[in-house]
């Protein structure tokens, strides 16, 4: 008799005592309880690339949500203090829906704020909205988001259906450009957002060209496009590509205006394109907080805690947070996780006209905030001396 | 270079010699771990029905999550790693066939997980109005087809590959990866970039039962993949055990010796990948409907080598090796980074950095433990003990490299002929 | 297809300064090959240890971001090539020693081989990836070097950095021809690898030639990798992932262990890569290189110039 048979039947005695014990008992585990007692506490979510290959662009908006929740807290208008959740799925879609399923069945959390890019929306989004839990994008961009017939999903931002034809409005109009090309990095954001711009400047657009966004040579691409000597280059994509991208372009000699998206309105791109960064455009959806006296002392506030201005969408991701501080006003210390999240759903379906310090909240039937796109795109300037993009204003200002 | 430099290696080289030489030649068989591998009588003797037993404690794992039993991997969470884990267990097994049993190294082996997810999705009825599909038939359906199509692209990899050497196999098969990457990112009908979303879920509808698995991951867990772990342990058994598997040891061991007896080496090198492309194109399904949304992204090449990493490091060839390799490479890294609540361990980002440790893990696995931890028994001797390169190019027209053993190092105390 | 033919002749030059640098990256592969027989996948870290220990000399610890000129800038890139050849040389020696020598001695099979150098370059890229390091995001190369226009050949502008690649590239090769063809170590070389045995037998030191094989590749995947950063102007934790791909497949093609090979398939493969980007599409690129490198090992596994140490 040897001792793996012991190990064996001791294993199935435990599995089966084991089962017995799960059928006999009750109760649930690893949530947590809220509401009640002196100190209670509501957790708002938020997830999306806080390290990994695109924290740059998830750090400033995990700033601006944390800055945010804090401001709630102070103001003591709760009547339980905010906590944060932070997941990070590095921007990835398969980490996703792990990180979606923790978040949803803890019962605490009464709204999310994020996913903040689109792939992993569309990873995600099914679970939250399942799970009847409030998600708010304050970046992701994607237009077919707001098509999953999610009731839950709300957008803070326009969407690329309206960045795509501001920006070739803008080079037709303010640069006058008679010929351009749009290059773009074939990824899930980049494609979708440099076809909007194609699409609007029609026969404007000589050219729409692609590189790979994982060599670093793009001198056959730049071939083509010298070869069709453009006014506008427009890139759609992220910064870590844009800025050699753009280098490359001026050392083969191609005289046009550089434009790009929100994907490249980052410090980095200067770093990597250098002398070529001088004069570069971008559009973005996104309001310039330093520009409106609305968001003063939100700036301020970033600046004094974080040690920098706010990065892109910092202060519409402060803009949501702080409605759903709005949502949850009324709320009493009794109520749980999720019963609230009914209560912040049915705010932001109904709000209407919100003065937030970037723009004025009203969501549509599909959960994207109404806004004009000549109002809600804003154009950017790189500039030297602040080694960063500069507003110039939004669009409308700007195409008069 | 210069001599103190090249003098003071030397001198490491001696400080690690005795390290070097207490590590067995050949490891001796530990009578508990033999025995384990066996199974014990008992084990042995229920037959069948170990698998029913193996079932069912499987089947526990969900509802001892929701109840708190694990530590930190608890709840729904607890189950979506759980179910991460079994799929990652299906890909272990069907790689650990083609790299375990027959000796093929694979670097591109999510290519066909990719395959069977994609099928599932151009099958089934999803994505945006617009979506290109081949069909669109209930999520069932898919099933078959994910199976059919990754085995028809095991095939279609395996027969030109055959006659490469083993290095030339593992670019190859990467680039294969990269290829249905590119191919799946640029082509209209695939939605390239933008991916596939809203992937319909399995359901079963008999009558007025009406029962959707949605997306909670634990139905998949029961009903899908224990069923699809138990099949894919049984079928490696199988073959292990059978003429095929012998002809994979043959083939692995002195491909030229093989040729000679008649094995028919491009038969059994076309079905290895066959094999463990099937597994991966039922994991793909499983995983697509579970997701609900694929894009390429999903499927990146850091996938196939993590894999690699969970056969390699799990044990070559063994079931229990594929099993604990999938929990090493998928829910301890999770449990890791729960723990640590985001921060880095060591100046280590639990994400990334369980790649570099696992990058160290596996030449430490390479040099002291061959097999892989749970190594089989037969597997571990093999590793230590080399014939002739594996990978010979059997054609003789076109043989004009030369097969030279690695040195046979006279400093080696005891030398042994090779 | 739509190949616009006034465009074969930039893509042509660019192709072929491309095509320079993999070469240099290849002369690692092939010699590892002829003598071991044994693909280095880990050669990609030891390309980008050389860029990456530059960018910390000059960025990082020396801080200089200003571009340089006259003798400060000949000495200062002196300086910066020597660094990162030894740099680079110094991870494939400890590469060799850690991974691929234990190995040797416990006389492990093929795979264990490959595994190890998979595990090597995972490893060494993530290591690099982590924050302590260079973290995830490209690292801007210090810009001592003014990258500029030196002159214009059929439509495409050569950069002055270019035709430093070039003239090295040219200059590394005949030097490792030289030292192939001359010297004892170069014959020590060629003899491991038409035969282990008989080398041995004859008295040649094998550890050390190994050794010798590594540190010698590793040199000019380092001065590759130099020129890469500063041509490219960053640093990044998984640059040499591709280009080693690349170089491998550069070394394939003109003929793996063949030194002429390396150069000729580094140029081949830089000009079908560029063309077909053109021709195409640069979305394709991955797909053309790889369907290239297949069709070469099928059709003709010995590559263009045929196997073999040669000179």
């Amino acid at each position: 008799m040897g001792r793996s048979r012991w190990v064996v039947l001791g294993s199935l005695a435990a599995a089966l005592s084991l089962l017995a014990a799960a059928c006999g008992g009750g109760g649930g585990g690893g949530n947590q309880a809220g509401g009640g007692g002196q100190s209670c506490s509501w957790t708002v979510a938020t997830m999306g690339a806080l390290s990994g290959d695109y924290a740059s662009i998830g750090t400033p908006i995990l700033q601006g949500i944390q800055y945010a929740v804090d401001q709630v807290n102070k103001s003591g208008d709760l009547a339980c203090t905010l906590k944060l959740d932070k997941e990070d799925s590095q921007g990835n879609p398969d980490q996703a829906p792990a990180l979606a399923h923790k978040i949803a069945s803890n019962d605490n959390v009464v709204a999310v704020v994020g996913p903040y890019f689109s792939g992993e929306t569309l990873a995600s989004g099914p679970i939250f909205n399942s799970a009847k839990l409030p998600f708010i994008t304050p970046s992701a961009t994607d237009p077919s988001l707001a098509q999953q017939g999610w009731t839950y999903f709300f957008r803070a931002v326009p969407n690329d259906a309206a960045q795509g034809p501001v920006a070739a409005e803008y080079i037709e109009k303010a640069l006058k450009a008679s010929s351009a090309v749009t290059i773009d990095d074939n990824s899930q954001y980049g494609k979708g957002l440099a076809a909007q711009v194609a699409k609007k400047l029609g026969s404007v657009n000589k050219g729409s060209f692609h590189i790979d966004p994982n060599s670093t040579d793009y001198s056959s691409t730049i071939a083509q496009v010298k070869s069709l000597n453009p006014d506008v280059v427009y890139y759609g994509g992220y910064s870590p590509q844009a800025g050699p991208l753009a280098k490359q372009l001026k050392q083969q000699g191609v005289a046009a205006q550089f434009m790009s998206d929100d994907g490249t309105k980052d410090p980095t791109f200067g770093k990597l394109a250098g002398p070529a960064a001088t004069g570069v455009l971008v559009t973005c959806p996104c309001a310039d907080p330093t520009k409106l006296p609305a968001a003063s002392s939100f700036v301020k506030g970033m600046q004094q805690t974080y040690g920098q201005p706010p990065g892109t969408y910092a202060a519409d991701a402060y803009d949501v947070v702080q409605m759903i501080g709005q949502a949850l006003k009324n709320a009493s210390s009794s109520d749980s996780g999720t019963d609230l999240r009914a209560t912040v759903e049915k705010y932001f379906q109904d709000v209407n006209g919100y003065q937030g310090i970037t723009k004025t909240y009203t969501f549509d039937s599909h959960g994207e905030v109404e806004v004009d796109p000549l109002r809600g795109v804003w154009v950017y300037k790189w500039s030297n001396s602040d080694k960063n993009f500069v507003a110039l204003g939004y669009a409308g200002q700007l195409l008069k | 270079m210069s001599s103190p430099v090249y003098r003071f290696f030397e001198w490491l080289d001696a400080r690690l010699e005795p390290v070097r030489e207490r590590a067995p030649r050949v490891p001796v068989p530990e009578p508990v771990r033999q025995r384990w591998q066996q199974g014990g009588r008992l084990w042995r003797r229920l037959g069948p029905l170990r698998y029913l037993v193996a079932a069912g404690l499987m089947a526990l794992i969900p509802p001892l999550m929701e109840r708190g039993w694990f530590p930190i991997l608890n709840g729904t969470y607890g189950q979506t790693v759980l179910f991460n884990t079994g799929y990652w267990i299906l890909l272990t097994l069907g790689l650990g066939v083609v790299v375990g049993l027959a000796g093929l190294l694979d670097l591109g082996y999510v290519a066909f997980f990719l395959l069977g997810s994609y099928t599932t999705a151009l099958m089934t009825h999803s994505g945006a109005p617009g979506q290109f599909h081949f069909v669109e038939w209930p999520t069932w359906a898919a099933l078959p087809f994910a199976l059919i199509v990754a085995m028809v692209a095991g095939v279609a990899i395996g027969l030109p590959t055959l006659r490469l050497r083993g290095d030339y196999l593992a670019i190859v098969t990467l680039g294969f990866h990269e290829i249905m990457l590119e191919v799946m990112n640029n082509l209209g009908i695939t939605n390239g970039p933008r991916g596939i979303p809203a992937i319909p879920t399995p359901s079963i509808s008999i009558g007025s039962f009406h029962y959707d698995f949605g997306l909670n991951p634990a139905p998949y867990w029961w009903f899908l993949l224990i069923p699809a772990i138990i099949l894919a342990v049984i079928m490696v058994q199988r073959l292990d055990g059978s003429r095929v598997g012998r002809y994979w040891t043959a083939i692995r061991e002195d491909e030229v010796a093989a040729s000679a007896m008649g094995v028919p080496i491009v038969k059994m090198k076309v079905l290895a990948f066959v094999i463990g492309a099937s597994t991966s194109g039922i994991a793909g399904w499983i995983y697509a409907t579970n997701v609900t949304f694929i894009d390429p992204t999903s499927f990146p090449l850091l996938l196939s080598v993590l894999v690699l990493c969970s056969v390699v490091i799990g044990g070559l060839g063994s079931i229990g090796g594929a099993v604990l390799g999938a929990i090493l490479v998928q829910a301890v890294p999770e449990a890791v980074r729960q723990l640590s609540g985001g921060n880095t361990l060591f100046g280590f980002d639990p994400l990334t950095g369980r790649i570099a440790i696992f990058g160290a893990v596996l030449i430490i696995v390479m040099i002291y433990r061959p097999g892989g931890l749970l190594a089989a028994r037969r597997r571990r001797t093999e590793m230590v003990t080399p014939g002739p390169e594996s990978g010979v190019v059997v054609d003789d027209a076109s043989a004009t490299e030369q097969e030279v053993a690695p040195a046979d190092d006279v400093h080696s105390a005891g030398g042994r002929s090779t | 297809m739509h190949c616009n033919a006034a465009l074969i002749a930039p893509t042509f030059v660019t192709g072929l300064i491309l095509g320079f640098i993999y070469a240099l990256i290849a002369l690692g592969y092939t010699m590892v090959y002829g003598v071991l027989k044994l693909i280095n996948f880990a050669h990609d870290a030891v390309f980008a240890t050389g860029g990456i220990l530059v960018f910390y000399a000059f960025g990082q610890w020396f801080g200089i971001v200003q571009p340089l000129s006259g003798v400060s800038l000949v000495v200062l890139m002196a300086a910066s090539l020597v660094i990162g050849a030894l740099a680079s040389a110094g991870s494939a020696f400890l590469l060799e020693r850690v991974a691929y020598r234990p190995l040797r001695r416990r006389q492990g099979a093929r795979l264990s081989y490959l595994i190890t150098a998979i595990g090597a370059s995972f490893f060494a890229d993530y290591l690099y990836q982590q924050n302590f390091l260079l973290g995830p995001g490209k690292r801007e190369f210090p810009n001592y070097f003014n990258v500029s226009k030196a002159f214009t050949v059929f439509g495409s502008v050569v950069q002055n950095v270019d035709v430093l690649i070039v003239v090295l590239a040219i200059a590394c090769l005949i030097a490792l021809d030289q030292f192939i063809t001359r010297t004892r170590s170069g014959r020590a070389i060629r003899a491991l690898s038409e035969d282990q045995v008989a080398a041995q037998l004859m008295g040649i030191n094998n550890d050390r030639v190994i050794t010798t094989t590594f540190v010698v590749g590793g040199l000019f995947a380092g001065i590759a990798g130099v020129l890469y950063a500063i041509k490219f102007g960053f640093v990044v934790w998984n640059m040499g992932f591709v280009p080693g791909i690349k170089a491998f497949t550069a070394a394939v093609l003109g003929g793996i262990g063949n030194i002429r090979g390396a150069l000729l398939g580094g140029i081949l493969l830089g000009l079908i890569e560029n063309m077909s980007a053109v021709c195409v599409g640069a979305e394709w690129k991955d797909t053309v290189a790889f369907s290239v490198l297949v069709l070469v090992l099928i059709l003709r596994p010995t590559g263009i110039l045929g196997e073999g140490i040669k000179g």
